[in-house]
């Protein structure tokens, strides 16, 4: 079984040379990897390191439509990097403004997919428009859009973020979370929490569930008191991000391949009558699941 | 006489090979000198032997037989032919990729690739230098710097009670617990490790630690060992 091969390879003949394969073939083998695979390889030789920087292996990385995504933003430094490697992490670092600063693109670093972040002025909050009931601020600081959205005071809470399928990368899985923060003197929170869903109208099954956007890392045994059992099952809770902001997960979507449907995902909070106020929303973020 | 046209082919080795045309012109390399009518005599191959040039040829007829409107065979027995036909040793098997990029036989150079791609997937640096007897030609500081340079890559996710709380860390901090650090030798291939007995807090204390030790390693000074150490002996020694 054991090949003794023409008498060009010095190595023990039960020992597989792969150095001997030509840099395109080590690409080939790599690009069908990961790129944390790709990364790790860069450590193994000279010559892997080459094979696995190449152009050709992390334009399969990249998402097909990269170029056109990247061209919807004004100010496009991405495309001036010199290589595609370059390209792929600083797409996944550092999320770029598309659409006259309404969305964040960025992709998923370990596994290149396409996400996004939807500017509250891109999501339809019911009363946004009335200055008693929201109003419009900038957080240079904090928040990577020109302006967030500070709810004064409603007893009607109902946000809304609306996308296109076709932009979501395809056979992924994705969950949408709500990006916000609550002012020390936010109050309403805790009585009825608002129901959310994820889902589209064409494509049938709807994700719902209840969120509870208080105090975050609170486990569930030392809930409030007021939120009825039952619902204590469907209730996620939020989480502290990198960026400073607060998460709460809406639901999850299976993205297909090539179907244009519209998702719909919405925050909805409208039974309980309470008022409510202090929700600082930065927007809602796409991405797909882990695993 | 047969009405199937055939070709000659000739291996390095001087062996000969006497191959219908269709399925030679699998190879797109010598469909190409088949169409620049160079194929009247027996094509040379001076790159492939003729242990291997046999098995492109094996694999070449199965896949033209399959596009065949009189052949029967299904998807499924096609590509359960192709997990058996790749079983070979990893000699045998860059042989083939090797033949396969030289004569331009696109399927199986992505059977081949595909392969060795899953070999490779998720193994550290030493894992692969060791599979494939590749040489490390990096010096220290070189190897350092590419680590460096693609950190990410190398951090391992620290989960505590197999649930909520994943931390990221990078490798050498990691290494800095015995156990984690026997884990990762042994081979653990999952880049998530579980620890069952360790809490979120006394985690993130630790981590704390590990990272202070680093850093002190670095700088050259005498790391000192506060509280939160002595507790990785204690809930980490499983």
């Amino acid at each position: 079984m054991m090949e003794k091969e023409s008498g060009e390879r010095n190595s023990s003949p039960l020992v597989a040379e792969l150095s001997e394969l030509a840099e395109g073939c080590i690409s080939d083998i790599v690009s069908l990897t990961s790129p944390k695979d790709a990364c790790r390889a860069c450590a193994v030789s000279h010559k892997f390191r080459a094979a696995a920087e190449s152009n050709a292996v992390w334009e399969k990385f990249l998402p097909s439509d990269y170029q056109a995504i990247v061209a919807r933003s004004s100010s496009s430094d991405s495309l001036n990097l010199t290589s595609k490697k370059q390209i792929y992490l600083s797409l996944s670092d550092n999320p770029i403004l598309i659409d006259d600063s309404k969305k964040s693109f960025f992709l998923d670093k370990s596994s290149g997919k396409k996400c996004y972040l939807l500017a509250a002025r891109e999501l339809c909050i019911i009363w946004s428009g009335s200055p008693q009931y929201w109003r419009w601020i900038s957080l240079p600081e904090e928040s990577r859009f020109p302006e967030a959205a500070e709810l004064l005071d409603v007893c009607w809470l109902d946000i809304c973020g609306t996308m296109s399928t076709s932009m979501l990368s395809p056979k992924t899985n994705y969950a949408a979370y709500l990006v916000y923060k609550l002012t020390e003197e936010a109050y309403g929170f805790d009585h009825l929490p608002p129901t959310v869903s994820v889902g589209t109208t064409e494509g049938g099954e709807v994700c719902k569930q209840t969120v509870f956007l208080g105090q975050p890392a609170v486990e569930p045994n030392q809930q409030d008191q007021i939120v009825p059992p039952q619902q204590q099952q469907h209730t996620s809770h939020p989480s502290q991000r990198k960026d400073g902001w607060l998460e709460i997960k809406l639901g999850e979507y299976f993205n297909e391949e090539g179907k244009d449907y519209e998702l719909q995902i919405r925050l909805l909070e409208g039974e309980s009558r309470q008022w409510k106020s202090g929700l600082i929303v930065e927007g809602i973020e796409i991405r797909p699941t882990k695993g | 006489m047969s009405s199937v046209k055939k070709v000659t082919l000739k291996s390095s080795d001087g062996e000969i090979f006497e191959v219908e045309e269709t399925v030679a012109m699998e190879s797109q390399t010598i469909k190409g000198l088949i169409e620049d009518d160079c194929a009247d005599n027996a094509i040379p191959l001076p790159n492939v032997t003729g242990h291997i040039l046999s098995l492109v040829i094996q694999y070449c007829k199965e896949h033209t037989s399959s596009s065949d409107s009189n052949s029967s065979k299904s998807n499924e027995k096609l590509k359960a032919w192709d997990t058996q036909f790749i079983n070979v040793d990893l000699n045998v098997l860059f042989d083939l990729i090797m033949a396969a990029n030289y004569l331009n036989v696109k399927g199986l150079l992505d059977l081949t690739c595909q392969t060795v791609a899953d070999m490779i997937k998720e193994k550290t640096p030493e894992q692969i230098r060791a599979m494939f007897n590749i040489v490390n030609d990096f010096t220290p500081e070189e190897e350092e710097e590419v680590r460096r340079e693609n950190a990410w890559a190398f951090e391992i996710s620290l989960k505590n009670n197999n649930v909520v709380d994943t931390f990221e860390v990078e490798e050498s901090m990691a290494k800095e617990l015995q156990t984690i650090k026997n884990m990762i030798e042994d081979n653990y291939t999952d880049s998530v490790i579980p620890l069952h007995n360790v809490t979120s807090d006394i985690l993130e204390l630790v981590i704390e630690d590990c990272k202070k030790h680093v850093e002190a390693a670095e700088s050259e000074s005498e790391p000192s060992y506060s509280l939160a150490s002595k507790l990785i002996d204690d809930p980490l020694k499983a």
